[in-house]
């Protein structure tokens, strides 16, 4: 046990010393972590050489403006987030240096473009928020599997055979479930029914 | 008698939601990165992190030398004692995990020597040592034949 409280005190150290703008703790956590935070980036930006230079980004970031650390219990959780939240960044940037709209751009845009899409209206009668906040109320209202599910086909947090995995289903339930989980939001999401108590699958 | 629901139709809702970034819950995140496996690192991103972290990003590989050294015979006594001293001075330099001399009641000439270095620059700092020089020149005539050292590093998978 005491080998698990030292490295959890060697981990809150580290975080302490990256916050304070240490040199020493970047390089420690490229030589601990560079391996799999490149790994983690890989998931979200594909390439190799891309998800190297979201990783390297982010350490050369670190050493100019030390991150904060605050309510950050475990280090691995901080870098977890920390590299998925500069992939995301990534492909923001890039889609914007390639002239595509940022995403949440993309949805005004094709409204006045094409026809108008049920889910994002606005109007009279209508809630100000916007998709986002509609969405992780609606989010909020599924189980914890089915949100797993949605992460899984609309995040890419995870693979369908990681989720699978995690879920103890077969391919064939991922994707009944996967449909039904997709259902239940879409309800969540149209305006006539925002009454509806979801439910979901544990 | 409420009116049946219409069914939803997932190609919108998979419109609008391709068209934002999709809210990924922290234990999500945290729980990719527990079954994310660790990638090899290209060279030129390990010499962008050398840039900008200096030296203190070189990533130390360890080393494992093996020395046979074969003692004339009569004179086995002899090199085993320079032989300890070389492998207790080496204990003593700084990034060397361990120095320790064998040998085997088989071969009474042959003595087995297993250096384990933190890195390739303890190595040259352990080369460059007067300890060294001093045994190299003590080792000559005690020896049947020229030591032979053989490196290793850690095997990967």
């Amino acid at each position: 046990m005491s080998s698990v409280s030292e490295a959890s005190d060697s981990e809150g150290q580290l975080l302490a010393s990256l916050s304070r703008g240490d040199p020493e703790a970047v390089a420690t956590l490229f030589l601990h972590y560079g391996p799999r935070m490149v790994g983690f980036a890989r998931r979200y930006v594909g390439a190799q050489e891309t998800a190297e230079d979201v990783v390297a980004e982010l350490f050369e970031r670190w050493l100019r403006n030390p991150p904060g650390v605050r309510g950050q219990e475990h280090l691995r959780g901080f870098l977890a987030t920390s590299v998925y939240h500069a992939a995301v960044d990534f492909i923001r940037r890039d889609r914007a240096a390639q002239g595509k709209p940022p995403r949440s751009a993309d949805v005004t845009a094709r409204q006045d473009r094409r026809r108008k899409l049920p889910f994002v209206e606005s109007g009279p009668g209508r809630p100000p928020e916007g998709l986002l906040a509609r969405l992780l109320a609606a989010l909020d209202q599924l189980s914890g599997s089915d949100r797993l599910l949605l992460e899984t086909y609309y995040g890419q947090a995870l693979s369908p055979e990681e989720c699978m995995s995690v879920l103890r289903i077969g391919r064939t339930a991922f994707h009944q479930r996967l449909h039904r989980a997709r259902m239940r939001l879409a309800r969540l999401l149209s305006p006539a029914d925002r009454g509806v108590t979801p439910g979901g699958e544990r | 008698m409420t009116p049946p629901q219409p069914e939803p139709n997932l190609d919108d809702l998979d419109a609008t939601l391709g068209s934002i970034e999709f809210p990924v819950r922290q234990e999500t995140v945290a729980r990719a990165w527990q079954i994310t496996a660790d990638q090899e690192l290209s060279e030129r991103f390990q010499a962008r992190m050398l840039e900008a972290l200096g030296p203190r990003a070189r990533r130390p590989v360890e080393l494992m030398i093996l020395v046979t050294l074969v003692a004339k015979r009569g004179r086995e006594r002899d090199l085993e004692k320079a032989a300890a001293e070389f492998a207790d001075a080496t204990n003593r330099l700084e990034g060397v995990i361990s120095s320790t001399l064998y040998r085997t009641a088989a071969s009474p000439q042959v003595l087995v020597l297993v250096e384990r270095l933190v890195d390739r620059e303890v190595l040259s700092r352990h080369m460059a040592s007067d300890y060294f020089r001093r045994f190299q020149v003590a080792q000559q005539p005690l020896l049947e034949r020229p030591a032979a050292a053989t490196f290793y590093t850690p095997a990967t998978i």
